[in-house]
């Protein structure tokens, strides 16, 4: 039986979801987990500098309405099914975004920097990007996804000890990289750069 | 200087916290709800098809297995259903010509000897004795014109001197050109008429035992045969004067609740006790008695006409009652 009772604490962005959306038995349980989800998902697709983030929420969301009576498990279990899967979108995406760039042979336009980004840490997500695929989903999924080890290795595929060893050399480059919090960033968009060069 | 591991960790937590536009939430959520729209009717679908599917592949096999186990409504079902194979009573019992897997030379032959006396032995069951079957081909003069218009050989019958009037027959002759043929068989008792049929087909539901057979043989047999009728409406009213009985006549069967015996009905003499039994003795001739109604009441009705059924147990005005003062 789905649990999504439990969200109902969680959902303290604010923001209302639209009254014509049909309140069926399933319908408040639905907006309520969109509500919780919704702002980590978003974070967990831009960090990855995904375009077409928030595509790619709502894709993950019509997944997530299509097979919500087949859940069963405790909202731990639906954070951990949500997550996968973002991971499985976002890996799509890429493949999909490989595909596309061999097609058109040329980079595609600069995005210009837009203010939707303004929560973004650009700094951080350039940071990111300098991690291999691996070191980079498993602090992604621990950390903006607030996945325990356990969950992140059942999503990625290896052992927690293996995910405790990217999370810990992935943590250290951050940290050298970084600036110190009192330290001022002096770009707000981050620089268009290309897709991952591999989807994992 | 190099950051702490929990302010990098405090940086990436802040990452999950991205403000999502109300439009854009709000066209997810539609097309959330529109995909699980889709699949709940997809669902309902095909549920639907697997619940008709799973019907007519499960109502015919339960109502097979209720057949098989007797537990029908009507007991008249609860009867064992016989096989497949056309049972033709007369004659040898047919062999069962089925394949039955034929492992062997031997096997087959078995099989088909047991086939073999399960027919023999239902044949036993359900056919007709033979002293009950009766032929199915009309006579001749079933045939031919209705037999009120008498055939000269038929008058000069000798036999056919007593002319019983009973109740039935003025009954019957009310009817006009209605006229039923029997099947002829001289030398077998006319009183059975309802044998059974003498070839049992596919799924006939043949009788749990020999007595329940017989019992149902005695049945049919006590049921009346049909009456004879007279087409010829002008020869109703004097058929004493008439030639008598035709064959038909002394081939038709008692009134009901009649003996059942050959005896009773072999010779035409035979009639009379059982016509004076059932008919109401009439008043003598000349005294209107209080069934003899039928003038005054219809003063304008044609004397020689007869009357209705209820109103002919006297003989009608002009016609002596032969069953009374006849003899």
């Amino acid at each position: 039986m789905t649990e999504l009772t439990a969200f109902g604490g969680l959902a303290e962005q604010g923001w209302r979801v639209a009254e014509h959306v049909d309140t069926t038995e399933w319908s408040p349980a639905l907006a309520e987990s969109y509500r919780t989800f919704a702002p980590a998902l978003l974070g967990y697709f831009r960090s990855h500098r995904v375009d077409q983030a928030e595509d790619l929420v709502g894709d993950v969301f019509v997944s997530v309405a299509r097979n919500l009576r087949r859940f069963h498990g405790d909202p731990d279990d639906f954070r951990r099914w949500v997550f996968a899967i973002a991971h499985r979108r976002r890996v799509d995406h890429v493949r999909r975004w490989r595909v596309r760039r061999r097609v058109v042979a040329e980079d595609p336009p600069e995005r210009p920097c837009v203010d939707d980004r303004r929560d973004l840490d650009i700094d951080l997500v350039a940071a990111l990007g300098e991690l291999t695929p691996r070191q980079r989903e498993v602090v992604i999924l621990r950390f903006v996804a607030d996945l325990p080890l356990e969950d992140v290795a059942r999503i990625i595929g290896r052992r927690v000890g293996a995910v405790k060893a990217l999370q810990a050399r992935a943590l250290d480059h951050l940290a050298q990289r970084l600036d110190p919090p009192n330290a001022t960033t002096t770009t707000r968009c981050a620089p268009r750069r290309p897709q991952p060069a591999s989807a994992d | 200087v190099v950051v702490k591991h929990d302010d990098v960790i405090g940086r990436l937590r802040s990452l999950s916290r991205q403000s999502v536009d109300d439009r854009v939430a709000s066209a997810h959520l539609d097309r959330a709800a529109a995909a699980a729209a889709v699949r709940a009717g997809s669902h309902q679908r095909a549920a639907l098809v697997a619940a008709a599917c799973l019907a007519a592949v499960a109502l015919p096999a339960a109502g097979i297995v209720l057949a098989r186990a007797g537990h029908g409504s009507d007991p008249a079902r609860n009867q064992p259903v016989l096989p497949a194979v056309e049972w033709s009573c007369p004659g040898e019992a047919p062999v069962i010509a089925a394949d039955r897997g034929g492992d062997t030379i031997a096997a087959g032959a078995a099989d088909r000897q047991a086939g073999s006396d399960e027919l023999v032995q239902g044949r036993a069951v359900t056919c007709p004795r033979p002293e009950d079957v009766v032929d199915s081909t009309p006579p001749a003069e079933c045939l031919g014109p209705p037999s009120g218009t008498a055939t000269p050989a038929e008058s000069a019958d000798p036999k056919a001197k007593v002319v019983p009037s009973t109740k039935a027959d003025g009954a019957a002759t009310q009817g006009g050109a209605r006229r039923e043929c029997r099947p002829a068989t001289s030398n077998t008792p006319t009183t059975v008429t309802g044998a059974p049929p003498t070839s049992t087909t596919v799924g006939l539901h043949a009788p749990a035992s020999a007595a329940e057979a017989d019992s149902a043989r005695a049945s049919t047999a006590t049921q009346p045969g049909p009456q004879m009728t007279v087409a010829n409406p002008s020869n109703n009213g004097d058929r004493s004067a008439d030639n008598g009985p035709t064959p038909a006549d002394a081939e038709a069967g008692p009134p009901p609740g009649a003996s059942n015996s050959a005896a009773d009905v072999d010779h035409p003499s035979d009639h009379l006790p059982a016509a004076e039994d059932e008919a109401e003795p009439g008043p003598p001739p000349g005294v209107p008695g209080p069934t003899n109604t039928v003038p005054a009441a219809d003063p304008g009705r044609d004397p020689a006409m007869p009357g209705p059924p209820e109103d002919v147990s006297g003989p009608p005005e002009g016609v002596p009652d032969q069953a009374a003062g006849g003899r």
